[in-house]
């Protein structure tokens, strides 16, 4: 709550209009992801699929990914991906996936 | 009819400035239901027909499109190095109508009123719009290189849209003599797909190998730099050895003037080339339908980043290659990302809501050769009305990697291609 309050007095202090003071949401930050990990995070390739894993898992896969926990051959893409997001982001988008079956 | 376009009208013209980019106070309100027009099914446009009827299957979605079938560019390199066939690069609209319920029309947009906020349509319908998506992909500059217009590309192929293009192109490679020359004129920046030349010589590269190997390639090139360069050259090395030569702009690489009926290209230092076959991809710009509804400046369209609608025309949204969404790349990737985005922004402007904040992503995987892929990637967002790539984020494979890394991607690449397209026309 605090860090939100602080958000938007920064965005207001910067002169932006407040519509950029949004939350992340997981449903948008998600659908990039399936343009790689197939429908509904659904694969049928080699890249893992992302469907029906827990909201935790998720988390931790994209934390180790963005922190160069998973590096080599095990992380070909996905580390220079996460590096694209926040831990707020990164929360909302485990949120998301995690409802997918 | 009349009476809905004067009502339509009248909202438009005295609510302009109160609005402020929302949809009028009647359409939140519930009325009837919104339609949404799409023009243009490739990779922009039918995520985006698909996504809105994901997202608010009250919406009623035309998508305008003449072909009945869509040959993807994205693996059309493939197809050219015989490491795929055309009918495996082709999609269909049957899941658009039967799984999704959008009113899919094969005819071609010929005309925009953004005032009436109708589409004229080639087949003599017109369609009245609450939205417009615009997703026409490219037209190409015919005459920006002397001497190649539409009739000379039967004879020197860009293979720019897949499809025929494709087709002809891989013929006249397969008919070519061993030790015969291919030469490629790749465009300056901004273009479709900026690794596509280079992962075209590879493919050509790979097929010459196994099929004719004392032929050679030259790529006469109108700029001095390129994407994924040093992963390209390196791979290229490993590969091929000294099979492929790159003239650089500063090396006059620059054609300007070809002759269709010799094979001859001209640079414009003036050095003089011949192929065996020649592959020129001429300069580009938005779809002709962009610059007819009047949201063209120069040769792209411009776009608030956050919801991609035109900076020009209220309720025409314009995504894909046609877009400048720099420094997002012009690939299919990159359209159906900002066709998601835009899917979402429409359903929540249509109901008076404000968009969620946009988030984008691309990758671009290359094949050198068949167990090699490489890619480029990097996650975008709006900052300060901006498109910008997240800082820190992205980038290009690693220069040194051990070949099951480089396998790896080659493979990912591939299940990239069958996610990617069942996303859009799945
Ligand atoms: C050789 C090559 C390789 C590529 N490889 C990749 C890759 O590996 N990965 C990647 O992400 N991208 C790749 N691309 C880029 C990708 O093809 C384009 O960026 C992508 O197609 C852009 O999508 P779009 O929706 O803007 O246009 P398109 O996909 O071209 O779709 C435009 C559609 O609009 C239709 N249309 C145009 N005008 C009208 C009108 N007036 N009325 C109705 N319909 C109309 C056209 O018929 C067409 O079907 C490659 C491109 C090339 C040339
Ligand atoms: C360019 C294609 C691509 C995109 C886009 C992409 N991924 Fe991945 N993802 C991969 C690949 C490939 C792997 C395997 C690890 C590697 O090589 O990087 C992977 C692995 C994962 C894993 C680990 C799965 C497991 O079982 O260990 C998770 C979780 C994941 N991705 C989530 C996401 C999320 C969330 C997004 C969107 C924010 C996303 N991915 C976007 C290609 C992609």
């Amino acid at each position: 709550m605090t860090r939100l309050i602080l958000a938007a007095a920064a965005v207001l202090a910067s002169g932006m209009v407040p519509a950029q003071a949004q939350q992340a949401d997981g449903r948008v930050l998600a659908m990039s992801c399936l343009n790689c990990h197939g429908p509904g995070g659904k694969s049928g390739g080699d890249i893992p699929s992302i469907a029906g894993k827990s909201e935790d898992f998720l988390k931790n896969a994209l934390v180790d990914f963005r922190e160069g926990k998973r590096t080599g051959n095990s992380a070909t893409v996905m580390g220079r991906l996460a590096k694209g997001y926040s831990d707020d982001e990164i929360a909302a988008v485990a949120k998301y996936i995690a409802t997918l079956k | 009819m009349t009476r809905i376009s004067r009502r339509e009208f009248a909202a438009g013209a005295a609510g302009a400035a109160a609005l402020a980019g929302f949809a009028p106070a009647a359409l939140a309100q519930g009325r009837a239901r919104p339609r949404v027009v799409v023009v243009g099914g490739g990779f922009g446009g039918a995520t985006t027909a698909k996504y809105l009827r994901m997202l608010d299957k009250n919406i009623q979605v035309t998508l305008v499109e003449p072909s009945q079938t869509f040959y993807t560019c994205p693996f059309s390199n493939l197809v050219l190095g015989g490491l795929r066939t055309l009918p495996s690069i082709a999609h269909n609209y049957t899941a658009m109508r039967n799984k999704y319920g959008v009113n899919v029309l094969h005819t071609t947009a010929t005309k925009v009123d953004a005032a009436k906020k109708t589409v004229a349509l080639a087949n003599g319908q017109t369609l009245q719009y609450d939205k417009l998506v615009l997703s026409p992909g490219i037209d190409f500059k015919w005459g920006a290189i002397a001497g190649y217009d539409e009739p000379a590309s039967q004879l020197l192929p860009h293979a720019w849209k897949a499809g025929p293009q494709t087709a002809l192109l891989r013929r006249q490679l397969e008919a070519m003599r061993d030790g015969g020359t291919v030469v490629i004129a790749a465009p300056a920046d901004p273009f479709r797909c900026p690794p596509g030349p280079y992962e075209r010589v590879s493919m050509i590269a790979h097929y010459l190998k196994t099929k004719k190997p004392k032929s050679k390639i030259l790529i006469l090139d109108a700029k001095d730099a390129f994407s994924k360069q040093g992963l390209f050259m390196g791979g290229w090395k490993a590969l091929y050895g000294d099979m492929i030569e790159w003239v650089p702009l500063s090396k006059d690489g620059k054609v300007v003037k070809v002759d269709a009926k010799t094979r001859q290209l001209e640079c414009e230092l003036g050095a003089k080339h011949k192929g065996d076959v020649v592959n020129v991809i001429p300069p580009q710009k938005a779809g002709a339908i962009a610059m007819a509804a009047g949201v063209a400046q120069g040769d792209w369209c411009p776009i608030n980043p956050a919801t991609f609608e035109s900076t020009m025309r209220k309720d025409i949204h314009v995504i894909g290659d046609a877009s400048i969404a720099a420094p997002m790349p012009k690939s299919g990737f990159s359209a159906s990302s900002q066709g998601k985005v835009t899917a979402a922004a429409i359903v929540a402007m249509l109901q008076g809501k404000e968009p969620a904040a946009a988030s984008f992503a691309n990758t671009c995987y290359s094949l050198v050769g068949p167990d090699y892929g490489i890619s480029v990637a990097a996650v975008y967002k709006v900052q300060d009305g901006k498109m910008i790539a997240v800082p820190n984020s992205g980038g290009v494979s690693p220069a040194q990697a051990d070949p099951a890394f480089r396998k790896a991607e080659a493979r990912y690449g591939e299940s990239w291609y069958k996610a990617n397209t069942a996303e859009v026309w799945g």
